[in-house]
């Protein structure tokens, strides 16, 4: 399963954080500083999984900006590593994908998350209905 | 003036919204923190104002400063306020911001529950999906009982996407609250068939992943997951089944061997790396899963393998890694196919991902063999001495140490060499694991006898370099190493060349620099070698001046150690020291000392396994948590050195010294002594200590577990001048092979012998046959550790208590059959099938009622009979026990199928056949039958079929295992325990004269067996009883009605008439091929043969099969009935060609179909309490019947009643007892059978009487004629 989902910039702060496994909130920026370090200092032809602990990340470089996701072991790393890029896929349909975007949308970057991952698991890839909610979400809104 | 200063704060309030904040934060990268700090306090004064708006805002600025790693619970109430705002925008924040920040332990979750519930039941649909994704995050125990019921409601909405969130939301609340697993199931199960492609696959998320923790609960819905996987386009959804598949295996081979094909087209066909990688990593677990070895299977692996070969050579590294990653699991079980590719992975090792070249060094373990260990283990430390990181070169030193020491030094013919490697790899500065080369070096010489002179001459030559090892300060792990130099010298030291030398370097200076365990071993070891060359000099009485040098030399450094801060190690010197001067004075006086000394330390060291300790049994009578005497206050200190001590492994080197001046000292003296003390214990290898870490240390040094007795016949010099290289064995042992080889015709007769000792030895079993030719130069000798007398078996439980998927572990198959019972006050609120709104079996009076009422008679009855079991014989416990299992099939059946199709259950016959052992269970013979089948059915009349599990799943047991699916469909499951069993025989027969299957399918030996075993004949056994009636015959063909037609009601899409489903047997009994055979029937009014679209009325029906000789083969015909009060006759005829090799001609063969009124029939389950109603309703008009001479057991009689008139049981009291049935109409049928005297009286009640003459006609018939 998946044990949480980070974003996080070449500076190593975070910029979305997801927990699927309860992490205590005061171990979180540890374990998040730690868990940047061992991605963020991995070369280009290294490969994208990494053995962290007692589970796995597996991450992803897009511009400045890394997406690392903790997985138990019995998950499918391919499948992780190809949500992460369906993730960014449908952010870059919605939003023009920048960093700032990013921070500035912060609940509306959740909305797709907890549509594509529920309860640590990979629950919808298509983006239409991924993103339905935000833009039903949107019309309503509208009006204001 | 004062409120346009007021007004304007207001606005900057208003005005700082997220995104201020953030490019706030952004701004103020030097005091961060102090500007996080004022915006803290500016939200809590936004919090204070009663505007939702602010609130909302003030909330979403806090759900971003909490991601930062601020503490917001102080906030948690302000939350749930934003939550309950009836604006969607802000209501999405609250939730967004709990789903952030609470947990558990939230305490003002418990405030949330019914404004939860109001957002659940809310007319708009986001509204209901975002309290449904928040509370997937934050859902308590609590929370999942109260709402339980109102998401499993919400299972069912109109809205895919509210069904699709939740089903989701469904698994976190069974988790939390695993009693809503049972009732939730069967609507859970149902979503797998969802129109939407969403829901569906949430549905198959679901279960998946209840199945992979629990997967012996979900095996029977493998079927309906096969057609899925078959089915499905979603790559992401085909991952998910195929790894529950990888867990469903394992306790279903036959499973295994059925996915083996579909999974290795997927392989061929699919693009999408992970699911190709999925489905090797399964196709790899069935395969270890069906070890035993099917032929074809190394085909499979042989793909997987060379699958796995391209990802590996792919340059995309992360295929790479998953390439490797996957190999290593088909290492364990062949080996041999991973070995072909060494050359690939040993390439690996030299790669630039350190994470690539961990997995190969992974590979590597499983690739060594007698013949290339050196080799390899050579390239290693090539490596080792390359390593940049020491993560990677600890890692490869661990390696190299697995690699060498795994299945008991299996592979190592050299162990000069070995000792030469751990030699060398103590060349490593700064390595974390000085203690695992310690240990190994202690456990070859302990266990290896005839290295023990070559080891301590190593030993003596790193003790004597010490230098280089405590160069590096005390941080240095690989000073670990001398701890085992020093004890093997010490203790083995009669090998040592020069004891004296040794001594010496022992007693450097330097040494004090040591950590103290190991300092502790050096004075005692150095006492042991002191013995030594006492020993050595006495019989040279001229030259006593080195023994009294050597005393000296001790009484001169020893008390450099006395001074030791270290206890263990002070202690000891003091010891030794007084002993050596006391020596020293006896030497002087030419006494003779040196026996003494040496007694000191005899005895030889036995082995013992590491869990001896452990295995002792306790004592009958003793309390180990009990006191002897009662405990001063703080004695537990010394009782946990007391403790410890005992388990040492080394007993004998234990100091137990009690030293007198301690009694003396107050209490408070004693407890920092203690404590110092404590200390001490804490860094000597000879305590075991309390905490698992540190032992874990010292468990390999003490790892002497299997110490051998060692066969030595050296060919090889043992001494090698100089700093030994292993490369130097490497060349050594070429030669010895050499040797060997030339010597072993010579060595033959010699051998054999030593083989026959050998049987009695593990050894090289596995490897090549070309190893065998490789005799190792040493041989290891397994003792069987010592172990306690009695020693309790091993009953280690790996399982995890807190797992929560443990309180998952619900048998779902009985699942339905368990909820008739009463439900608890917790499970009434969950609605129990009232969901299910074509019921097909329905208690005559649960049609009117609520469901929930029909539990509780059930039970009652269901105690009624327990009570009477007591009493009954064995023979009838038994049937008992099978209506039970009947029950839960008959609900299991009704669950798969769903709505409508027809009707499974006639299962009364086992009561007096032969009942299956609990083995073959309803659901497991389904499952048998499913499995028994090749998955591609022969025509596509079975192909539409497969494609439908439920479908196949309600006809599995049908059909003896050996026919065709085509007819498995609708025949009944339990009826053909009979019929399976009677068409077996025939088949058997048949099967001498010819064997051969005109369909495809494999039939599946086990699947026959299964069915074989599961008759078993009953003390009283019933005379059988078969459905299957000849119907006509003539030279060529048989053809054999089932008697008892399947009768299926299908209310809702006939409005008048009912469906009968004929099943007939065509048996071809001449020598030629039947073909082209043609089914007709002339109509009556009343009843009709259903023919396909645009067929005319008198247009035959083609039977979907041809016919080899001595084959049988099963067809379904589907009549509509108009009126179901009378029996009926139809006159037919069956055309067909019969083709030999050189003519074919055209025959028929008439026969007459009989549709009796018993075939309208369908054995409905009834409830007592219902059954009284329904008589006490006056609706019914009665009826009766006697028949003499019946010399039956009533059990008999009830079970042909049962099994040919679709009866059902509903209570039974003596002799005496009540029926119901119910046909495809719904006339109720009732009976009561009473017996005395070979008499039997039957009164019926019925509301057509015409149908209950014709019935009670028909059942005098069933009597008269046996």
């Amino acid at each position: 399963m998946i044990k949480f989902l980070l974003m996080v910039n070449k500076q190593g702060q975070t910029r979305l954080s997801k927990y699927y496994e309860r992490v205590d909130i005061g171990k979180r920026p540890f374990l998040e500083a730690d868990v940047v370090k061992g991605c963020l200092s991995r070369k280009k032809e290294e490969c994208s999984f990494v053995e962290y602990k007692d589970f796995k990340l597996v991450y992803r470089q897009y511009a400045a900006l890394f997406i690392v996701v903790g997985i138990s072991d019995t998950e499918n790393e391919l499948s992780i590593y190809e949500l992460v890029h369906n993730f960014v896929e449908v952010l870059d349909k919605y939003f023009s994908h920048s960093e700032l975007d990013i921070m500035l949308n912060l609940d509306k970057v959740h909305i797709i998350l907890d549509e594509m991952i529920q309860n640590g698991h990979i629950v919808e890839t298509n983006k239409n209905r991924i993103l339905a909610p935000l833009l039903a979400l949107d019309q309503m809104s509208e009006p204001h | 003036m004062a409120l346009k200063i007021v007004k304007g704060s207001i606005d900057r309030m208003f005005d700082k919204n997220l995104q201020d904040l953030v490019r706030g934060i952004r701004n103020h990268k030097e005091d961060e923190a102090k500007y996080i700090s004022t915006c803290i306090d500016e939200i809590k004064q936004e919090l204070k104002q009663d505007n939702i708006a602010v609130k909302a805002n003030a909330v979403c600025k806090l759900t971003y400063l909490q991601m930062l790693g601020y503490d917001v619970s102080w906030a948690a109430f302000n939350i749930v306020e934003v939550m309950s705002s009836s604006k969607f925008t802000y209501k999405r924040i609250g939730y967004l911001a709990a789903s952030q920040c609470f947990h558990e332990s939230t305490d003002v979750i418990m405030l949330t529950t019914n404004q939860i519930r109001k957002d659940l039941s809310s007319p708009n649909q986001y509204d209901t999906g975002v309290a449904l994704t928040g509370l997937s995050c934050f859902v308590t125990p609590d929370l999942a009982r109260d709402l339980a019921n109102d998401i499993m409601t919400l299972m069912s909405h109109t809205k895919p996407y509210i069904r699709k969130k939740a089903v989701l939301i469904m698994y976190k609340v069974f988790l939390k609250y695993p009693e809503s697993l049972r009732p939730a199931f069967p609507r859970l199960k149902e979503k797998l068939e969802d129109p939407d492609p969403g829901v569906q696959s949430a549905a198959v998320n679901v279960i998946c992943e209840l199945a992979r923790r629990n997967p012996k609960n979900y095996l029977s819905l493998a079927p309906l997951f096969f057609k899925l996987m078959t089915s499905s386009t979603n790559n992401w959804v085909l991952i998910k089944i195929i790894k529950l598949f990888g867990a469903l295996t394992p306790l279903e081979p036959r499973l295994g061997k059925k996915l083996i094909e579909p999974l290795t087209n997927l392989i061929h066909s699919t693009s999408a790396m992970s699911l190709l990688y999925e489905c090797v990593n399964t196709v790899i677990a069935v395969l270890i899963s069906l070890s035993s070895g099917m032929p074809n299977h190394s085909a499979s692996i042989q793909l997987c393998v060379q699958k796995l070969r391209i990802l590996i050579e792919d340059s995309d590294q992360n295929l790479k890694y998953l390439g490797l990653l996957a190999m290593s699991k088909i290492l364990k079980t062949h080996p041999k196919s991973v070995q072909s590719h060494k050359d690939l992975i040993l390439q690996c090792l030299d790669d630039k991902d350190e994470s690539i070249r961990l997995r190969a060094l992974d590979l590597l373990y499983g690739m060594v063999s007698k013949k290339n260990l050196m080799e390899i283990v050579k390239k290693l430390m090539l490596h080792v001495d390359k390593a940049e990181g020491t993560t990677y070169r600890d890692e490869l030193l661990t390696k190299i140490i697995d690699i060498c020491s795994q299945s008991n030094y299996q592979y190592i013919t050299n162990f000069e060499w070995y000792i030469s490697i751990l030699v060398e790899l103590t060349r490593l500065e700064g390595t974390r694991h000085g203690h695992l080369i310690a240990s190994q070096m202690l456990d070859v010489a302990i266990r290896v006898k005839a290295i023990r002179a070559f080891a301590v001459a190593q030993m003596a030559t790193l003790l004597d370099n010490a230098h280089l090892l405590t160069g590096n300060t005390q941080r240095n792990g690989i000073c670990e190493v001398l701890y085992a130099a020093a004890w093997i010298c010490g203790e083995f030291s009669e090998h040592l060349e020069d004891p004296m030398a040794t001594l010496e370097a022992m007693l450097r200076p330097k040494v004090a620099t040591l950590p103290g365990h190991i300092q502790a071993v050096y004075v005692q070891n150095a006492a042991k070698l002191f013995a030594t060359v006492l020993r050595g000099q006495e019989g040279v009485p001229a030259d006593s001046t080195v023994a009294q040098e050597t005393s000296q030399l001790l009484i001169d450094r020893l008390p450099l150690f006395v001074q030791s801060s270290n206890l263990e190690v002070q202690e000891r010197a003091s010891c030794i020291l007084q002993l050596v001067k006391y020596i020293q004075k006896l030497q002087q006086k030419d006494v003779e000392v040196a026996e003494e000394v040496t007694a000191l330390f005899a005895g030889e060291l036995n082995p013992v396994a590491p869990k001896a300790q452990k295995k002792v049994p306790v004592p009958e009578g003793l309390d180990l948590d009990a006191w002897i005497n009662e405990p001063p206050s703080g004695s537990e200190s010394e009782d946990e050195g007391r403790k410890s001590k005992g388990k040492a492994v080394f007993a004998k080197e234990e100091s137990r010294h009690t030293k007198p001046r301690y009694t003396e000292v107050d209490e408070k003296e004693l407890a920092k002594r203690r404590e110092v003390r404590k200390a001490e214990q804490a860094n000597n290898p000879f305590y075991i200590k309390a905490s698992p870490s540190s032992q874990k240390v010292y468990q390999d040094g003490v790892g002497v577990e299997h110490i051998p007795v060692v066969q030595i016949d050296l060919s090889v010099p043992l001494k090698v001048p100089g700093m030994p290289m292993s490369d130097q064995y490497v060349k050594l042992e070429e030669e010895r092979r050499e040797k060997n080889k030339a010597d072993k015709k010579k060595k033959d007769k010699k051998q054999r012998r030593e083989k026959g000792e050998k049987g009695r030895r593990r050894r090289g079993d596995s490897g090549p046959e070309s190893e065998e030719d490789i005799t190792p130069a040493h041989m290891v000798d397994i003792v069987t550790e010592e172990m306690p007398e009695n020693a309790l078996p091993s009953d280690d439980d790996d399982k995890d208590p807190n797992d929560p998927h443990k309180a998952l572990n619900i048998d779902l198959d009985n699942l339905l059959a368990a909820s008739r019972r009463p439900l608890a006050d917790s499970e009434k609120k969950l609605p129990v099938r009232s969901h299910r709104p074509d019921e097909v079996l329905k208690s005559p009076m649960e049609d009117g009622q609520g469901v929930e009422v029909a539990p509780e008679p059930k039970k009652k009855t269901g105690k009624e009979k327990k009570e009477k079991k007591k009493t009954k014989d064995k023979d009838r416990k038994k049937s008992k026990e099978e209506k039970k299992k009947k029950k839960h099939k008959q609900e299991e059946g009704e669950d798969l199928m769903g709505a409508g199709s027809e009707e499974p259950i006639q299962p009364e016959e086992t009561k007096g056949v032969a009942a299956p052992p609990p083995a073959s269970t309803p659901e497991a013979s389904d499952l048998d039958f499913w499995l028994s089948n090749a998955p591609v059915p022969s025509n596509p009349q079975a192909a539409a079929e497969a494609e439908d599990p439920t479908k196949m799943v309600s006809g599995v047991a049908a059909v003896a295992p050996d026919s065709e699916p085509e007819e498995a469909k609708d025949t009944e499951p339990e009826e053909t325990k009979s019929s399976k069993h009677k068409k077996k025989k025939k088949q058997k027969k048949e099967e001498k004269k010819k064997k051969h299957h005109h369909h495809h399918n494999h039939s599946d030996g086990a699947g026959d067996e299964s069915v074989q075993n599961g008759t078993v004949e009953e003390e009283e056994p019933l005379p059988p009883m078969s459905n299957y009636a000849l119907l006509a015959e003539n030279s060529y063909i048989k053809m054999m009605k089932q008697d008892a037609d399947k009768v299926c009601d299908i209310q809702g899409n006939l409005q008048d008439g009912s469906q009968v489903v004929v099943s007939i047997i065509f048996e071809n009994k001449c020598d030629s091929f039947i073909k082209s055979m043609e089914f007709n029937v002339l109509d009556s009014l009343n009843s009709k043969l259903q023919r396909p679209d645009g067929a005319g009325p008198h247009d035959g029906l083609n039977v979907p099969f041809q016919l080899p000789p001595g084959i049988s083969n099963e067809a379904r015909f589907i009549f509509s009935v108009q009126s179901i009060v009378m029996p009926q006759k139809l006159k037919g005829t069956l055309t067909f060609i019969v083709k030999t090799d050189d003519s074919s001609t055209h025959e028929k063969l008439d026969f007459k179909l009989h549709f009796t009124c018993t075939s309208y029939l369908i054995t409905t389950p009834c409830y007592s309490d219902a059954y009284s109603k329904l008589l006490e309703s006056g609706d019914l008009k009665g009826s009766s019947l006697k028949l003499e001479g019946v010399n039956q057991p009533f059990h008999h009689l009830l079970a042909r009643i049962c099994f040919h008139h679709h009866f059902s049981v509903v209570e039974r009291i003596d002799s005496c007892a009540s029926m119901y049935s119910r046909s495809v109409q719904g006339h109720h049928v009732c009976l009561l059978v009473k017996t005395a005297d070979q008499t039997v009286s039957i009164d019926a009640k019925c509301d057509e009487p015409g149908l209950l003459g014709n019935v009670l006609d028909e059942i005098k018939l069933t009597f008269s004629q046996c």
